[in-house]
């Protein structure tokens, strides 16, 4: 498998937090994680591409703290597909190098990649729409409650994904 | 089933993205996390690698060095669909790959199979055994595992390449059971010896019409007898040099097979007897069968060292008869091999030493060095020094240079002289 394939993550990982603010510190952060990304896609390295993926996450949290704009929700989701597409990516190269891969697993996966960003992409989009609806039609003091609402759907679909495997 | 490493890697960029979003206080970077958290909740268990079905179908169980096997692995899934079912294939490391690899990634629905298709060549002589196959299942976000040793394993025999011989060594003494050694004495054979008198009590099928009819006279034909021998041969396991197929046990293996061969084409009988770390026998017999014997006798031997100071006097009478020819094939590195052939031909063994010579095999697998060079060269003459030595201690020796054909190192046996001993 060809190791560059996780590659085109890494354009991303590094633009996004310098369209969101540029400055000199906020590109310094995001071109070391570019450069380490890069390393971890040459050498298929999971563990560099988890660093590379952190300090990717440093130079966006930078970047938005820095800058007092809100960003397009698109790129924030397109910059979390990279940063999924970069790890799975470099871990699949590293499990099938000098494999023979059949053209099935390929299609399944590709399938499995495209349907799982859509989704995420759905979702995203969701929530930015009905986050401020949910603002506007709530008091402020209401809004702990919304949270524990959240804490507990979360809890409540880590229940759901356990369940299966309690019962074996 | 195992979580992958890819799951701690997605849970670490999970947290990191939503405490800081906390501690920056943007909601912005939660909305990064959905596709982290999206794939970390799609995990799903992986159906049990031990249920995967793999089948090996090969198209043959004995090779020769440099011969190709064509595999086919049947890989099933009965159970559930696999999204990703990995199956590595541990191959000795006498083979090479022909076509295709040692690892295979696949997907298979739920009673599909799939057939791999492999060709590997063996490079060395020896016993294998394939398998079992070792399985990983994964789910299809990759995040969840399993894994199994599945199939069963299947044993692979290499046969070294036998050299075609014409010149062997001709034993001192011979066996009165029919061979091909043309002897002195009368009796039963195929070549004539002379040719008398009829007198009462010879067989009609004896008389040589032409010359009777000639002289008015019967006369009868006398035949030479036709013998064979007892040729035992003893393979030194005591030492090894170079690499494998190019090591000197692996010429040592395919000098006996060949003289085995050869020998009992001849209708003699041939024994083997390994002398190493192990000591091992096979009584001499003739025939196909025992040629066999000897093949899969020598087929694995391997050197196994030892302090121990062993000697031939626990191998059987039987298997080391009095009158045989005994070839031992040694690259003349261990002292206790030569002591022992030594000790044999001081008994009244006819003894002919076939030394492998391990220096060229050896200069393959040093560093290219003048140094190398030097050391090879003093060895050369160590070596030298020490078969003149076994010479002037009444053994035949031949050298061979693996790199050469072993028919012109046996040549010069072919005639050889007996050798004269001092009496005590």
């Amino acid at each position: 498998m060809n190791r560059l394939v996780p590659a085109p993550a890494i354009p991303i990982l590094v633009g996004v937090p310098l369209w969101v603010e540029t400055s000199g510190l906020v590109a310094a952060v995001a071109l070391a994680s570019g450069a380490v990304c890069l390393i971890a896609v040459l050498r298929a390295s999971l563990s560099l591409a988890t660093v590379g993926g952190t300090l990717a996450i440093f130079s966006l949290a930078l970047a938005l703290h820095l800058s007092s704009s809100s960003p397009n929700v698109l790129m924030l989701a397109a910059f979390g597909s990279s940063l999924l597409l970069l790890v799975e990516a470099t871990h699949l190269c590293r499990r099938l190098e000098g494999a023979s891969v059949t053209p099935s697993l390929w299609r399944r996966t590709i399938a499995w990649w495209t349907g799982r960003a859509s989704i995420s992409l759905a979702i995203v989009i969701v929530i930015t729409v009905l986050a401020p609806l949910v603002a506007l039609s709530l008091p402020a003091a209401w809004a702990p409650f919304v949270a524990g609402i959240g804490v507990l759907a979360t809890f409540a679909a880590a229940v759901v994904f356990a369940w299966p495997e309690a019962d074996d | 089933m195992l979580p992958s490493p890819l799951f701690a890697s997605l849970a670490v960029l999970t947290i990191w993205t939503v405490v800081l979003g906390l501690i920056v206080g943007r909601f912005e970077l939660f909305l990064a996390a959905v596709p982290l958290v999206v794939a970390l909740l799609s995990a799903r268990k992986p159906v049990a690698a031990s249920s995967i079905g793999i089948t090996a179908n090969l198209s043959s169980m004995r090779l020769t060095e440099g011969d190709r096997l064509d595999l086919v692995v049947v890989v099933a899934c009965p159970q559930a669909t696999s999204p990703s079912i990995e199956v590595f294939l541990p191959l000795p490391n006498t083979f090479e790959f022909v076509e295709g690899g040692p690892h295979l990634a696949t997907s298979l629905r739920a009673d599909e199979t799939f057939e791999w298709k492999l060709a590997v060549r063996s490079t060395a002589r020896g016993r294998f055994v394939f398998g079992p196959f070792d399985v990983r299942v994964s789910d299809d976000a990759g995040l969840l595992v399993d894994e199994a040793r599945v199939g069963s394993a299947v044993e692979i025999e290499t046969y070294p390449r036998i050299p075609m011989i014409r010149q062997l060594p001709r034993p001192w003494h011979t066996r009165s059971s029919f061979g091909n050694y043309v002897a002195a004495q009368f009796g039963t054979g195929l070549e004539i010896a002379e040719t008398r008198l009829f007198a009462p009590g010879d067989r009609v099928r004896q008389i040589n019409w032409p010359a009777s009819q000639r002289l008015g006279r019967l006369y009868v034909n006398q035949f030479q007898q036709e013998r064979s021998a007892d040729v035992v041969l003893l393979l030194d396991t005591m030492a090894e040099t170079g690499a494998s197929p190019h090591s000197t046990l692996d010429a040592s293996v395919r000098a006996v097979t060949a003289l085995a061969s050869a020998y009992i084409a001849r209708k003699d009988r041939v024994g083997y007897v390994e002398f190493g770390g192990t000591l091992r026998w096979l009584k001499p017999a003739a025939g196909r069968r025992q040629w066999e014997r000897v093949l899969r006798s020598a087929l694995p031997a391997s050197q196994y060292f030892t302090y121990l100071a062993r000697t031939l006097d626990y191998v059987p009478a039987a298997a080391l008869p009095r009158q045989a020819l005994v070839i031992a094939v040694s690259p003349v590195i261990d002292e206790r091999f030569t002591r022992a052939i030594v000790d044999l031909a001081g008994r009244g063994y006819d003894v002919v030493l076939l030394a492998v010579c391990p220096v060229g095999l050896t200069r393959r697998v040093l560093p290219d060095a003048p140094l190398s060079d030097v050391a090879c060269a003093l060895w050369m003459l160590e070596r030298s020094s020490r078969l003149r030595q076994l010479r002037n201690e009444g053994i035949t020796v031949a050298e061979w240079q693996p790199e050469q054909p072993l028919d012109a190192a046996l040549a010069a046996l072919a005639r050889r002289a007996p050798v004269r001993r001092a009496m005590p």
